[in-house]
């Protein structure tokens, strides 16, 4: 039972040392230092101040039966019946009249350790307890108390006694003895039970993770000093002023909770700042840091607020410095780095230790600027700053109080940054309620909350951009619209006409519509079209204005029949496809065809009609659209503005279209091409030259190339037939075991590899081939008594080959595609994934690595990106631009027109469809839009095309840092020495990166890439604007492919000039302007 | 596919122009690849293509390597370093060769 015993004069007790037999075996943290000297009058000493949300840093003092768990550090004393009584911080008194049984504070104790230690030390014990029973470290962190003790009940390895002690304690999150504040028993203790308080059926103890040290555990007998539960400070003058809990949960508060009552005014919250020693800080709060004088290490994190509205106001002292809390990881950390035992932190880490050196004074900011470009600066402002604070770093707790005073923003859920804060607030006053009521709800229903919250903002974010477009354009539109009026564009003047409205729609948008419309069955609603999709539903939204359909978004049908039957009756009608440059096949001379014709003659002799035809069918069938295909490639080559392009998908619908022989090298294999259905790469190989003058020279190395190419490898095919062709000569095992084989087969195996190798001779010359395969013959003749075959030897192989291989393919072609497509892409190079239905080799869908290198080496191309799903993919389309010049003849004034068209190309072109929808006269931006369609050839976008607000951003030089570029730095570098962690993965932030430093860098980058292609090396071509867009979204969406273009760009920069980096800070804000995040 | 940097000097150093080239390169490209085509599809049978036929594209793949070096001992990598060397081999030889007699000349 509890008895005043000596600590009644003090009005303080401690607790029995555990070698006693009393004590407890597991200390707390909280017990496990020396509580400060609580006097009556020396309140103003007392560390234990309102530490933080978990209340943890309070250490014992207010906990009442925190003594009971006795850390053996503590300097106890005995107390009858084996009681000890707290040290009795917690100056609270029971809601009635104190008993005599209550425990008055015991002498006062020195302070021996700081807070901060003790919070330590309640970490590493929580940390050993959990090694202990095996849980992961995220799984303890989440759990509540009970399921820690569930835990600790499953691991069978609690010490013999613990659970039972342990039964009864509320959960908080472990490693905050909190519970042991509160009442047992879920109920406010009457005076009558505050005596028991110390028994072993009420007393509470810290909770399981807070501070058990399981060694230490196997005590059964509870001291009746951990009755201090209830304990409050003696009655009567003597009685201190009642001291604060930690953050979160005040002093007060608990006692109220618990029943008790006040027992003396509320002391201040903050406290003078020549304390000794500093107490620890806690969850959520920011550590105050006064200037100091002394010598000694700045000892002035004076007082743990609990937020910065805290600190603000009455908390902090003048003049004060407020070091933010860091979460525990970071700052053991940091302590690594300071061992020298990790690297030197940069981005966010760096920038916050830098802060707190420029708030300490210990550096000026130039000073820490110029540090931070160097490692051993970087190292020098670690250093110091550790120094000054040393292990008084504010530790921020890893979970949010729940229960934290809403007059606080606690900080965002773990896994947030601080783009969602925003949110948060958001969220939270939607619903009404404090950041602290919202972190409160169940983390679904948060998450749900800031995605709707998320989703408005993007929206929001997105109308405000087409706003902003409108009114740009709005303007404009006025006064073209006088000009408009004088100048009526043939579309419009068609619409004007008397009768039925008719539409015009480009060609693509034609074609879409058509299908979709002729699929489309008004009684059928699964043939309902999928107006989602962008292509469908411009064309739907142009068709329906300009034949003056109204929308019916309650019934998308209406319109679908309204449109099928204008369709029905011709009044959609496509545009005739805008006449563009054809690029003229190079002149032939008269020679070269006729030697063509005989080639191609030659090759229909070997494989009969019947055979190509088949073989042509089997193309068709394997691929499936090889004819719509070459089309395709065709068009799209016509399409393509870049000469590369246009030769790349010229070249793979080459692949497509065979028999083009122009050279009769290596027939036999020629002839398996064929067989094969593919492509015609050996024979098209030397198309690039002319078999007349200096063309005819490379010509001829290529034909040479191209015979040892073939010639090469394993040509098993070869083999095999010249087995089966030898095995005509060497059929006897006898004849052969006279020559030292083993067998026929053997001597056949040991001829085939010699006359295998005799082929390799075709390298060197046919004489030289002749000539050997003569004495091949001879020998086998020789030997084995059979006729000499070197004359028809080669056409031997030849036909035989041609026969196997036509054989092994036709059997294979027919019926085991996904084979053959996996064969078609391992001999192309290509990883599963990256495609498999290859035509021509993959030129159509995918570049090697390898090729794309050399490709590189030529003339860099925009090489086409693989697209995601939900990504734009490939290079833009120009044909939905506007272009920026006004139609050739009309009178509109060209700045106006530039800044319409500027307006609508800078939309994505589903909101070019929302723009003009807003716009005050849809049908006449339509019709401008046509017009301009209609008389305008289509030309790329120019620089201008950017969107506005990023076009504004840019010209903010404020998000630039100008950096020097020394030998062997790279951009990933000094992005990195800036703060960039991850400058080369494809995310957002990188994206967003790397284009503005693109964009604002541009000349630079195109000058060097310039000079490095001079020099023969690969180096990129400078994206347009637009498709850099492009690459940035695609990039920020994790496309590596097109991260990787980017990457290119920023691969030449020059020694000794200056790159104007975007700032990190600043890459947020492109994120939202081009909404790279979604 | 690094040695075929030489073709392309020389390809250069003779003024072709750098569409000329990047179709040469292609075609190259290309020829290797069927060039490959036809080893796989005369190394592996008409059971194996059954077989492979009815895996998926990555779990073929890798079978079609297997199979190529189960039953010629050599792998597809090889074999391919093979042809594009002789084919620059052959190409630069060639070359040389001309150059050499044209000096002759």
């Amino acid at each position: 039972m509890l008895i005043p015993a000596q600590g009644v004069e003090s009005g303080f007790t401690t607790q029995t040392e555990s070698s006693s037999g009393v004590g407890p075996s597991f200390p707390s943290p909280e017990t496990a230092h020396q509580s400060p000297p609580q006097t009556p009058d020396n309140e103003d000493q007392i560390p234990h101040q309102d530490r933080g949300q978990g209340g943890d840093t309070k250490k014992g003092a207010d906990s009442p039966n925190s003594g009971g768990q006795g850390g053996q550090e503590i300097q106890s004393k005995p107390v009858e019946d084996g009681g000890q009584v707290d040290d009795g911080i917690l100056s609270l008194t029971p809601a009635e009249e104190a008993t005599p049984e209550v425990i008055t504070p015991a002498a006062p104790t020195p302070i021996t350790e700081s807070a901060s230690q003790i919070e330590l030390d309640l970490l590493e014990y929580d940390t050993k307890l959990r090694n202990h029973i095996g849980v992961g470290r995220s799984k303890w962190r989440k759990a509540s108390a009970a399921q820690r003790l569930a835990y600790l009940r499953g691991s069978g390895k609690q010490p013999e006694g613990l659970l039972e002690r342990l039964e009864g304690t509320s959960g908080h999150r472990g490693q905050a003895p909190q519970a042991s504040r509160r009442a047992p028993s879920g109920s406010a203790p009457t005076p009558t039970e505050v005596p028991n308080a110390g028994t072993e059926d009420n007393f509470t103890q810290p909770e399981v993770g807070a501070g058990a040290k399981l060694p230490d555990v196997p005590s059964e007998t509870q001291p009746a000093t951990e009755a201090v539960a209830a304990v409050s400070p003696p009655q009567g003058p003597e009685t201190p002023a009642p001291l604060p809990l930690p953050t979160g949960r005040r002093g007060d508060d608990l006692a109220e909770e618990r029943g008790y009552q006040r027992t003396g005014p509320p002391v201040a919250r903050s406290r003078p700042a020549a304390r000794q020693t500093p107490p620890a800080v806690s969850a959520g709060d920011e550590a105050v840091v006064q200037p100091d004088d002394s010598e000694e290490p700045n000892p002035a994190i004076t007082e743990p607020v609990k937020s910065p509205e805290q600190t603000a106001t009455s908390e902090v002292p003048p003049g004060a410095v407020v070091i933010e809390a860091v979460p525990r990881g970071v700052a053991d950390f940091w302590s690594l780095v300071h061992e020298g035992k990790a690297k030197v932190p940069s981005g966010k880490v760096a920038k916050r230790i830098s802060e707190d050196v420029v708030k300490l004074g210990i550096m000026s900011p130039e000073e820490v600027d110029q540090k931070q470009r160097t490692m051993e600066g970087k190292r020098a402002i670690l250093a110091a700053w550790h120094k000054e604070l040393g292990n008084r770093i504010p530790i921020l707790k890893e979970t949010p109080d729940t229960t934290v005073r809403t007059d606080s923003a606690p900080p965002p859920p773990k896994g947030d940054d601080s783009s969602v804060a925003p949110a948060i607030e958001e969220s939270a006053k939607r619903l009404g309620l404090t950041n602290g009521q919202f972190l409160a709800l169940p983390e679904e229903e948060r998450v749900r909350l800031l995605s709707e919250s998320h989703l408005a903002r993007a929206k929001e974010q997105a109308d405000r951009q087409l706003r902003i477009v409108r009114e740009e354009a709005e303007t404009a539109l006025k006064r073209l619209n006088d000009a408009f009026e004088e100048n009526l564009p043939p579309t419009a003047a068609a619409s004007a006409e008397v009768g039925p409205k008719t539409a015009e729609l480009g060609p693509r948008q034609f074609s879409t519509l058509s299908k979709a419309l002729d699929k489309y069955n008004s009684d059928d609603p699964s043939t309902l079209p999928d107006l989602t999709n962008s292509g469908l539903k411009g064309a739907v939204l142009k068709a329906r204005r300009q034949l003056g359909i109204k929308p019916n978004p309650t019934n998308p049908a209406e319109v679908l029949n309204e449109l099928k039957e204008a369709f029905n009756n011709g009044r959609i009608k496509g545009k005739a496809p805008i006449p563009r440059e054809s690029t003229p096949r190079p002149p032939q001379n008269q020679g070269q065809k006729e030697s063509d014709q005989e080639a191609k003659q030659g090759f229909a002799e070997r494989i009969t009609k019947g055979a190509a035809k088949k073989v042509r069918a089997g193309a068709e069938k394997y691929s499936g659209f090889v004819a719509g295909r070459e089309e395709s490639l065709r068009a799209k080559a016509e399409a393509s503005e870049s000469r590369i392009k246009r030769f790349l998908f010229n070249s793979a619908a080459n692949f497509l279209n065979n028999y083009h022989a122009r050279d009769k090298e290596a027939p036999w294999y020629y002839g398996a091409f064929v067989v094969s259905g593919g492509a015609n790469a050996a024979l098209t190989i030397f198309a690039p030259f002319t078999a007349v003058g200096p063309g005819r020279f490379l010509r001829s190395l290529a034909i040479t190339g191209t015979t040892h190419a073939l010639g090469a490898g394993v040509n098993l095919g070869r083999r095999v037939v010249m087995g089966s062709v030898l095995s005509g000569y060497i059929d006897s095992d006898e004849g052969a075991k006279n020559f030292n084989f083993r067998s026929a087969k053997d001597a056949r195996n040991y001829y085939v590899t010699q006359f295998n190798e005799a082929f390799l001779l075709k390298r060197i010359g046919e004489e030289e081939f002749g000539a050997r395969l003569q004495q091949l013959s001879q020998e086998v003749f020789l030997r084995f008594g059979k006729t000499a075959f070197g004359h028809n030897f080669s056409k031997e192989l030849e036909e035989g080959g041609l026969r196997l291989l036509r054989e092994r393919m036709m059997g294979t072609l027919d019926r085991y595609h996904q084979y053959n497509n996996i064969v078609r892409s391992v001999a192309a190079g290509m990883k599963a994934g990256a495609t498999v239905t290859t035509i021509g080799f993959g030129i159509d869908q995918g570049l090697s690595k390898g090729f794309e290198k050399l490709m590189g080496l030529i003339h860099h191309p925009t090489a086409e990106v693989p697209g995601q799903p939900g990504l734009p993919s490939g290079p833009p389309d120009y044909s939905k631009e506007l272009p920026l010049a006004p139609p050739e003849g009309s009178n509109v004034n060209p700045e106006d027109w530039r800044r319409f068209a500027s307006a609508y190309n800078s939309l994505t072109p589903d909101r070019r469809d929302d723009f003009i929808e807003i716009m005050g006269d849809p049908k006449r931006v339509q019709d401008l839009i046509d017009w301009s369609e209609a008389h305008n050839v289509v030309t790329p976008p120019t620089p201008e095309a950017i969107p506005i607000e990023f076009q504004r951003f840019l010209d903010n030089q404020n998000n630039f840092t100008e950096l020097d570029i020394n030998r062997g730095d790279t951009v990933g570098k000094l992005a990195f020495n800036r703060g960039y962690d991850n400058f080369w993965d494809a995310n957002p932030t990188s994206a967003a990166a790397k284009g503005a430093t693109i964009l604002e860098n541009e000349g630079l980058l195109r000058t060097s890439a310039e000079n490095a292609a001079r020099q023969g090396y690969a180096a990129a071509d400078m994206p347009t604007h637009q498709e850099l867009i492009g690459l940035m979204r695609q990039a920020a969406g994790g496309n590596e492919a097109a991260d990787a273009e980017l990457d290119r760009v920023l691969h030449w920069i020059p020694q000794g000039r200056k790159l104007r980096l975007l700032k990190l800070g600043s890459t947020s804000e492109i994120i939202k302007e081009l909404d790279l995040a979604a | 596919m690094s040695d075929l940097n030489q073709v392309i000097t020389i390809l250069r150093e003779n003024k072709v122009a750098d569409d000329e080239i990047a179709q040469f390169v292609v075609n190259s490209n290309n020829l290797i690849a069927e060039k490959m085509m036809v080893e796989i599809t005369m190394a592996l049978d008409e059971r194996d293509a059954s077989e492979i036929d009815k895996m998926s594209d990555a779990q073929g793949q890798e079978e079609v390597y297997k199979r190529f070096r189960e039953k010629t001992g050599k792998d597809i990598e090889d074999v391919r370093s093979e042809v594009v060397d002789a084919f620059v081999s052959g190409f630069l030889t060639k070359y040389h060769q001309d150059k050499l007699q044209g000096k002759k000349e």
